[in-house]
């Protein structure tokens, strides 16, 4: 099994952390700074300790995240991490330019000499409104959008593309990927629809802000329809992102965790604007399970994100023993764990647990 | 083959290559935008030609035997007759060539490929989502890039679109 280290790049400052957008009224242009210096630390700390790959992610207009454009950290990533891969979990295509997309994916492939992984997301359902797309358009630009990356990446001659959604009269970039024939592919894979396009694309199948039960059914669903397509996913197509804080102990871990929960909890970017998700909703956005769609978003308590497969938290050993359930739940062969609060020198020593304790033992699984 | 030349205007006739019925369908309509749609090579020698599938190599010996009157030509998924056709004529071809060529449809895409790669003036645009009947499954897409390649050949990779929001 391998090991990533995710995080959001947290702005750790003043802020009226409330609804979204977020208002920059009480922004800290300092505490941005020191935020992303502190990200991009721990990211190296992570190459250092061993961890497979480190991943970035993009959201837009709140504190949750710094890291609007995760191709800008990812370029400061190749010159600070010098053995983990890249992840980009990922670029919202929906709302990009495509074909900048593949020029940034193949530059970043490039400078890393092969090591960077795609992750082509839609997004949360607040981030069409980011860039003004319609949400009803999202999957069907997705779709569109990720076979024209695969078309520039592959292509050798210019081309054209006339598509539904966009219109290029001539596509011909420079520089191409290092691997080939393209990095390897991975999708968001919450909603059944997500299982069915990822197995007929033979594209890699990554799951956040759900919880194992659930997680568990959609990579079920996929690996059935990667069987109709006649090809079956290897543990490494499944990658599951969990909230994660490893302490000395499990009583230090949990004192740890609900101390910085004080003042740092807040709900996740999607249902911190219930009358825009409820919009969004309206749209079809979530596709045909709608209902559990909305429903894994939904706040829990610490309690009920632990039993779920939410959050990994506790001394070494109970976070081994919940990584192992995921791996028997999913069949996931990466696990991505996000740094669940910044908490300074413990989340450091939370790291370093994960990559002194964790990882050697779920290496060999 | 018994042909007159048409004259090399704006106006000049569409004339089609391997379409059953080319007066009616609705995307060789759209495409001729106000021209008239012939179809055959015993029909006039025209600027502008339009030829689908097995088809597209006839449409390019044509305009190789009429060179200086054939300005532009459109080939629809092209087949590997026609991709060997056009590395015989080469960089001779005096026409600007539109290749098109479905997402849906490798054979079409390599054949594309390969005339792109053998006529200097060819420019290829995949139509997404669409297999060998692109005017059948996608006519107003192929009718926007086929209409702007005959109003404008090559001078269509330059986007002509009024991008602003409001005036």
């Amino acid at each position: 099994m391998k090991a990533a280290l995710f995080s959001t790049c947290k702005y750790n400052g003043p802020s009226l952390d409330k609804g979204w957008p977020v208002s920059g009224a009480v922004y800290s242009r300092q505490a941005a700074q020191d935020s992303m210096q502190q990200s991009l630390e721990q990211f190296q700390l992570a190459d250092e300790l061993g961890f497979d790959w480190v991943t970035v992610a993009e959201h837009h207009y709140a504190p949750f995240s710094l890291t609007p454009n995760p191709m800008v950290m990812a370029g400061a990533l190749t010159q600070v991490i010098k053995r983990a891969k890249i992840a980009l979990l990922g670029a919202d295509i929906p709302i990009l330019n495509p074909v900048r997309v593949a020029e940034e994916f193949a530059m970043l492939d490039t400078m890393t000499g092969g090591r960077v992984v795609a992750g082509m997301l839609r997004g949360t359902p607040n981030e069409y409104v980011t860039y003004n797309i319609n949400p009803a358009e999202s999957r069907a630009r997705f779709e569109e959008a990720l076979h024209l990356i695969k078309m520039a990446w592959t292509q050798t001659e210019p081309f054209g593309w006339q598509g539904r959604y966009y219109e290029y009269r001539t596509v011909s970039i420079w520089p191409r990927c290092v691997q080939e024939p393209h990095p390897k592919i991975y999708m968001s894979g919450s909603s059944p629809e997500a299982g069915e396009f990822a197995a007929k694309n033979k594209v890699g199948l990554g799951f956040a802000v759900t919880t194992v039960p659930l997680a568990a059914k959609a990579a079920a669903h996929y690996r059935t329809q990667a069987d109709r397509f006649g090809w079956e996913p290897e543990p490494e197509d499944v990658i599951y992102r969990v909230a994660v804080h490893v302490g000395e102990n499990d009583d230090q871990a949990l004192e740890d965790f609900v101390e910085a929960t004080k003042t740092g909890a807040r709900t996740g970017l999607t249902m911190a604007n219930r009358g825009l998700e409820s919009a969004i909703a309206e749209t079809g956005y979530y596709g045909r399970d709608a209902d559990m769609q909305r429903q894994r978003l939904m706040p829990r308590s610490l309690q009920e994100r632990i039993d779920q497969g939410q959050i990994l938290l506790g001394g070494p050993d109970t976070v081994l023993k919940q990584i192992e359930n995921i791996k028997r739940e999913l069949g996931a062969g990466v696990i991505d764990f996000t740094v669940a609060h910044q908490m300074g020198d413990k989340t450091v020593r939370s790291i370093e647990l994960l990559g002194e304790k964790v990882l050697p033992r779920i290496r060999h699984w | 083959m018994n042909t007159t030349v048409n004259a090399t205007s704006s106006a000049a006739p569409l004339l089609c290559f391997g379409f059953a019925d080319a007066a009616a369908s609705p995307a060789l309509k759209q495409i001729a935008a106000g021209r008239a749609v012939i179809s055959g090579a015993d029909q006039a020698a025209t600027s502008a030609i339009i030829a689908k599938g097995a088809a597209c190599g006839e449409a390019l010996s044509f305009a190789a035997q009429y060179a200086g009157i054939v300005e532009s030509i459109i080939l629809i998924s092209p087949d590997e007759a026609a991709a060997k056709r056009a590395g015989e004529i080469g960089a001779e071809c005096q026409a600007q060539v539109l290749a098109l060529a479905g997402t849906l449809d490798a054979e079409s895409g390599a054949a594309a490929t390969a005339i792109k790669q053998a006529l200097p003036s060819c420019h290829l645009v995949y139509v997404f989502d669409t297999s060998k009947d692109m005017d059948i499954e996608r006519p107003e897409a192929l009718a926007k890039v086929a209409r702007d390649f005959l109003a404008r050949r090559d001078k269509f990779l330059v986007s002509n679109a009024d991008g602003r929001i409001t005036p």
